[in-house]
């Protein structure tokens, strides 16, 4: 039996569902925290290692965290959130331009200024055995008896028990990014997604691979979206940035392409100019049209933590669930 | 960090999937130049040199000096015919000694890492390679260039190091004497280098300059800070959970007291 604490290739399970808020006594309801979600591997007596959905090492982009495995009484290893505070609330953009800068002297600056914390929100691993087996509630009671000193660096995520509704309510009135509702007796399967998790959000969101953009004049651009269906790109339409933002930095010195990587593609994209479809991003909207397409969809940023052939249409990931 | 590009290492019958992860990264300290006035970025503008017009990038096309204010233009699809057959994987030529290769010889460096289903034949490989104390040469199209790679073993991983063909590299530029050294000259200088002899180790060396610099910025964006006005108290994770946990549960508590009623 090879050991998950030394082999260190878990990959967390994934929310599979966006709905509205409910009540229900079947569920607990905790807060969406938009970071970056992160497994922690803790040794108290040894030390800190992070891996983020790609199992990339994360701990040299966050290195005010290197303590936290004193935060715990046993070895461990955790699934939570990597987050950043800004004004009392969690900033993505802050935690993002943390995860795509590697120069150290930076990364120092911008901990110093916004340090990160992670907040823990399941169990997946006590002393010396997986216990992804046991049902949710029963990990939150490990949880909750492992990560016992919180500090500015380290928390628990708070849960509530049933009322959804009303917490939803409150994350809404505090501007938070939403609940995601857990069913109090799932378990926890590695490298899935799950209709047991269920994010409830104000504004919806999805990613997509950055295929290319086109210049829209007054420092704007338009940048052309695809999603995989099967090994195919398919087209997914527009999204607008500012050219002065990172993420444009990143798309402009990204090598370029002769021709789109799609089969077919509609009128409008005649002077797309078209880069390796090696990026993916994280796209805000209200809600979809009947016909599948998003209604004020808004640029949200470049993510590192997901590979392009990732990002897949509605359909695909329906089919992808499991049950 | 990113994956700088996927390749498969081809090795006899198998073809070993791998990822390439940049080795070396820049931590220096970059500048932007500002005007004096009023502390705006200099932009650049493209201008021609004949109209003075300003030019965009759909105004450019490539040129070859090839004889003083003579080009010849060079399209893209002109260039795209020309590019070698795209090959997607990196071909074993042959094995060989690292320390028969001339340091001249290498320039960028990869970390490569086996990707899923590649694990078994990747560790195969740099096992054997690492026991037989051999390095492998290969060959690989990057972009539009055919590139030679040298597959370096090491106790975590492999090295894929570019190297430059024998046309890249330039000759000694001038010849120098070489007058014979006495033998007793010889002896000094090899107890000389004897007496100094010490592992290379990179923790022992940094950029001292660098981090002079370093220290420079970080005091006057401190002092900038403290200049400005006190930034409001960040507030924490665990209180903000808290206290809407906090408001949730009276709801609730609320709600029992008015059953009871």
């Amino acid at each position: 039996m090879i050991d998950l604490f030394d082999k260190k290739t878990i990959k967390p399970m994934l929310i599979g569902e966006m709905g509205e808020a409910f009540d229900s006594p079947d569920y607990i309801f905790e807060l969406k925290l938009d970071g970056e979600r992160c497994l922690a591997y803790l040794d108290p007596e040894k030390s800190t290692e992070l891996r983020n959905k790609r199992n990339l090492k994360m701990l040299g982009k966050v290195p005010e965290l290197s303590g936290i495995h004193k935060n715990v009484n046993s070895r461990c290893i955790l699934d939570g959130e990597l987050i950043v505070l800004n004004n009392g609330k969690p900033d993505f953009f802050e935690i993002q331009k943390r995860s795509l800068t590697s120069n150290n002297f930076r990364i120092r600056l911008q901990s110093n200024k916004f340090p990160a914390t992670f907040t823990a929100f399941d169990i997946l691993y006590y002393k010396d055995h997986a216990v992804n087996d046991l049902p949710l509630t029963e990990r939150k009671k490990l949880l909750e008896d492992t990560a016992v000193f919180e500090d500015e660096r380290f928390a628990v995520s708070r849960f509530i028990e049933g009322k959804g509704v009303d917490f939803y309510k409150l994350s809404e009135e505090n501007d938070l990014e939403g609940i995601v509702a857990k069913r109090k007796d799932s378990k926890y399967y590695f490298d899935k997604r799950t209709k047991d998790w269920i994010k409830i959000k104000n504004l919806k969101d999805d990613d997509f691979v950055v295929c290319g953009y086109i210049d829209k004049g007054e420092n704007v651009i338009s940048v052309v979206l695809g999603q995989y269906s099967d090994d195919e790109l398919i087209y997914k339409g527009h999204v607008t940035l500012g050219i002065s933002s990172m993420d444009f930095h990143i798309m402009a010195t990204t090598p370029k392409l002769e021709a789109p990587a799609f089969k077919s593609i509609p009128p409008g994209n005649e002077y797309a100019v078209w880069i390796r479809p090696v990026h993916v991003c994280t796209v805000r909207y209200m809600m979809l049209t009947s016909g599948g397409t998003m209604r004020q969809p808004v640029f949200k940023g470049i993510r590192d933590d997901k590979e392009p052939h990732e990002c897949v249409t509605g359909e695909q990931k329906a089919a992808q669930l499991s049950h | 960090m990113a994956v700088a590009f996927r390749s498969l290492i081809s090795f006899g019958l198998v073809a070993i999937p791998v990822a390439m992860y940049t080795a070396t990264q820049d931590n220096d300290i970059h500048f932007n130049q500002l005007h004096k006035e009023d502390n705006s970025r200099i932009r650049y503008k493209k201008t021609c040199g004949h109209c003075g017009k300003e030019i965009t990038s759909d105004d450019i096309v490539k040129g070859y000096e090839y004889d003083k204010e003579h080009y010849v233009i060079v399209n893209d699809d002109e260039i795209e015919k020309i590019k070698t057959e795209k090959e997607k994987s990196i071909q074993i030529l042959h094995f060989a000694q690292l320390n028969q290769i001339s340091p001249v010889y290498f320039d960028r460096t990869y970390q490569a890492v086996p990707e899923a289903g590649g694990e078994k034949a990747f560790e195969l490989l740099r096992a054997a390679l690492m026991s037989e104390q051999k390095i492998a040469i290969g060959k690989t199209v990057l972009g539009t260039k055919d590139t030679l790679m040298a597959i370096i073993p090491r106790e975590d991983g492999m090295l894929l190091s570019t190297m430059f063909y024998k046309d890249d590299i330039k000759e000694l530029p001038k010849s120098y004497n070489k007058p014979d050294v006495a033998q007793a000259e010889m002896n000094m200088a090899k107890t000389l280098i004897n007496s100094m002899n010490t592992p290379f180790d990179p923790n022992e060396y940094s950029d001292e300059y660098q981090i002079k610099l370093r220290k420079l910025i970080e005091d006057k964006i401190a002092g900038k800070e403290i200049a400005a006005a006190a930034p409001e108290k960040a507030g924490n994770i665990i209180n903000l959970m808290d206290a809407l946990k906090a408001s949730i549960e009276q709801t609730q508590d609320a709600d029992k007291e008015r059953k009871h009623a």
